[in-house]
């Protein structure tokens, strides 16, 4: 199904998909995902197995890598729908990152190695690029890999890895080339495996108790040499078509209606939908959503599957991060003072959908954090107007 | 002894400018990050040796008359004692009981000050109003039985509620509102902690019967301004988890580089924390502007501003959160690090005392002036 869809094919198309989602995902799972609960590895595993039989675990790859073949329009069209549906995220760094990294910079040998287990759902990767001193500016990096015989040497520290507490295996941008004339050129991407030996994984908790992030200390980790992706000191190169590859999946336009429908459910059955000034900050979140719906289809008619994202992805990054934000808002509004209680022992109004209001309002604050600030997405948005070059 | 005693104006500022001193002294002492946290995990849920501090400050005693174990001083000292402790995301339900103990002292017969207020001023007990919303018309019932009354209704999410001794439980009764001292350990009582940390509880009155003298002289105008009292410390304590917030956002620019520079050097985040700094005045204006409506005797006044600082506060508290988060970057997000707890606490503030829109009614209603 190489060719664009006609109105009437998409529409059968979603059909199919959600059928499929509500067939194969237990209810338990996609409420917890309703609820921003993070979901057991086992309950992921399994999604992973449905959909890999299906053979849908990874759409946007091309078909004789285990993808489906489908357009960029048809790509979105499902991943969304899965979205829409409650379908909890397989991770994007296997799947939206390393995945067409290797497909395009790695070799046949990192090809034939890393991809059937990821696409099995054997392997599950995390992505090592922010370092304490290096988030915005993420060119200053400083964890190293220095070559010895056939190996690379790597020590220094990540964090905000999001996953690597339970991922088996990290892609890494490291610094290969301390005298490079301008940090980016001096960085690589390198291909590790966790349970080498040197690696420490120490556990961030957030304030909302259960998602934790995580630091990776290295100490003198050993790497084969053919753990490099592409060429040397290319990575940033490299991680910068995955960075953008990232953002549109952020836009997040089904988790977005997913959630608006969600908000509209809880606040219609609490009558709180009857107060006309909370009726009208819905209305406008959803007037948001139709908006940022609208700009997604205009820049996947500018864009074809495999084209390098345009500045469209940086924008629709911080409409689609901040309608996140305002949702999730929503939804602790509506809870009123019943969002209140937390963790064990939470009174008798703090039960069902309430109880992750908070939790979830606040985890989304990272929205306009991560994959980019939105500050850094505007500097990106402003120098692609010719506005000079902020930072 | 119903009195307030009478502030002079001048002695209220030296008053006010040793008590900061000290109270800052003793939250120094008492309110480390670390201390926070163990103070949250303890069985109180709150620091026992800051509420032992603030009870040999006389703090538990501000206000309350002298014939009780007061100490001189009004809502002024209250407002700049909450702002303290808000600043340092307290967690001892300080507001909570002096709001009650001045109902107490306002509406309570001599009889139930002199058993109460002594131990309430000392420190040794702790009272709490169980409602919260001006605009919340769910009360309790009351009902005549035998010579006292009973009760029966349910009051959810009562900050402090999990430590109080001593429930002022607002009931409907007889057609009008009536105001009932309920001892905790008559009520059942479900504690637990809330997502800044602090504790609430939600209580149950399964036809519990209560004493005749356990109902106070005052009623739905007593009550009134309780629930207005509370709602302006609220701010006081919000207006300091913004002061404070507000200085970590600026020292973590000013020590946080990227690019080379410090990121307090960028343009957009200075005119951010600009806008922050802009949120804190007008939520610290507007609250001495309800402040000093709490000491008027016009309740319509007094409700409208109060209602007014409520909603900018929360405007502003919102603004500054946000942007504390953000510009903290992932850190702003993490259990370990201050940024997150001050977003909880403001966001708290939103949550407590009434919605937004219930106080924006309140201001719009024909006849606030």
């Amino acid at each position: 199904m190489g060719s664009a869809m006609g109105p009437e094919e998409g529409a059968a198309f979603i059909q199919e998909v959600r059928a499929f989602v509500r067939a194969r995902l237990p209810d338990a799972v996609r409420e917890k995902v309703v609820n921003g609960v993070q979901i057991e590895p086992a309950e992921r595993r399994a999604w992973h197995k449905a959909l890999y039989d299906r053979g849908w675990v990874a759409p946007h790859w091309p078909l004789d890598h285990g993808g489906t073949g489908w357009t960029g329009a048809q790509t979105h069209l499902f991943t969304e729908t899965l979205a829409e549906e409650g379908a909890p995220d397989l991770g994007v760094f296997g799947f939206k990152m390393l995945g067409p990294l290797l497909i395009r910079h790695g070799s046949d040998a990192q090809r034939a190695r890393y991809l059937p287990p990821l696409l099995a759902g054997d392997d599950f990767w995390c992505q090592g690029f922010s370092e304490p001193g290096s988030g915005s500016d993420l060119a200053s990096l400083k964890t190293s890999a220095v070559p010895d015989g056939d190996t690379w040497v790597v020590n220094g520290q990540k964090i905000w890895t999001t996953m690597a507490h339970e991922a088996n295996r990290m892609f890494a941008l490291v610094r290969t080339d301390r005298d490079a004339p301008k940090p980016q050129m001096g960085l690589s991407l390198l291909l590790l495996d966790m349970d080498m030996p040197g690696i420490t994984v120490r556990p961030v908790i957030l304030l909302n108790g259960k998602q934790h992030t995580n630091e990776v200390f290295f100490d003198n980790v050993r790497v084969p040499a053919e753990n490099l992706v592409g060429a040397v000191n290319k990575g940033w190169t490299y991680s910068r078509a995955l960075l953008g590859a990232e953002r549109i999946s952020i836009a997040r336009i089904g988790w977005n209606r997913r959630q608006l429908a969600h908000l509209k459910r809880v606040a219609a059955a609490d009558g709180a939908s009857r107060s006309p000034l909370l009726a009208a900050r819905i209305a406008e979140a959803e007037i948001a959503l139709i908006a940022l719906e609208a700009m997604v289809v205009a820049t996947l008619e500018r864009a074809r599957a495999w084209e390098a994202p345009g500045v469209e992805a940086n924008m629709l990054k911080i409409k689609g991060s901040e309608l996140q934000q305002r949702i999730a808002e929503l939804l602790v509004e509506v809870a009123g003072p019943r969002a209140v209680p937390f963790g064990a022992g939470g009174g008798d109004v703090g039960q069902g959908w309430v109880a992750h209001a908070f939790p979830s309002h606040f985890y989304a604050r990272v929205a306009t954090i991560y994959g980019g600030s939105n500050e850094i997405q505007r500097n990106i948005i402003a120098r692609s107007l010719g506005l000079g070059s902020a930072a | 002894m119903n009195a307030i005693a009478p502030e002079m104006e001048e002695d209220g500022a030296q008053v006010r400018a040793l008590l900061r001193q000290s109270l800052e002294t003793a939250l120094a002492r008492h309110y480390s990050f670390e201390q926070r946290r163990a103070a949250h995990h303890s069985a109180a849920r709150h620091s026992t040796g800051a509420w032992a501090a603030y009870a040999a400050l006389g703090l538990t005693a501000v206000s309350l008359p002298d014939a009780h174990g007061g100490l001189p001083g009004g809502l002024a000292e209250l407002a700049m004692i909450a702002e303290l402790l808000g600043g340092v995301l307290a967690l001892e339900p300080y507001r909570a009981t002096m709001v009650a103990a001045r109902l107490l002292a306002r509406g309570g017969t001599h009889a139930q000050q002199a058993r109460w207020l002594p131990g309430l001023a000392a420190g040794t007990c702790k009272a709490v109003l169980a409602h919260m919303a001006p605009d919340d018309r769910s009360l309790a019932e009351a009902s005549h039985a035998g010579e006292g009354w009973r009760l029966d209704g349910r009051a959810s999410v009562i900050p402090g509620g999990d430590a109080a001794d001593l429930f002022i439980v607002p009931a409907h009764a007889e057609g009008a509102v009536g105001l009932f001292l309920v001892p905790a350990r008559a009520v059942a009582r479900r504690g637990y902690g809330c997502f800044d940390w602090t504790g609430a509880a939600d209580i149950v009155l399964d036809g519990i019967p209560v004493p005749p003298d356990a109902k106070l002289d005052g009623g739905e105008e007593a009550l009134a301004q309780a629930l207005d009292e509370a709602v302006m410390l609220a701010c006081a304590d919000a207006v300091g988890a913004m002061r404070a917030a507000n200085r970590l956002t600026r020292d973590y620019a000013r020590s946080r580089r990227q690019f080379g520079v410090a990121i307090a050097s960028f343009q957009v985040l200075q005119h951010r924390m600009a806008d922050m700094a802009i949120a804190e005045e007008l939520a610290a204006s507007i609250t001495a502007a309800a402040l000093a409506a709490c000491a008027q005797t016009d309740a319509a006044r007094r409700a409208r501003a109060v209602s007014a600082a409520k909603v900018a506060v929360g405007d502003a508290g919102r603004e500054i959160a946000h942007h504390c988060v953000q510009i903290h970057g992932g850190m702003g997000l993490a259990e370990e690090y201050p940024a997150a707890h001050h977003f909880a606490r403001l966001g708290m503030f939103e949550r407590l005392f009434g919605d937004r829109d219930g106080h924006v009614r309140r201001v719009a209603a024909p006849g606030s002036q």
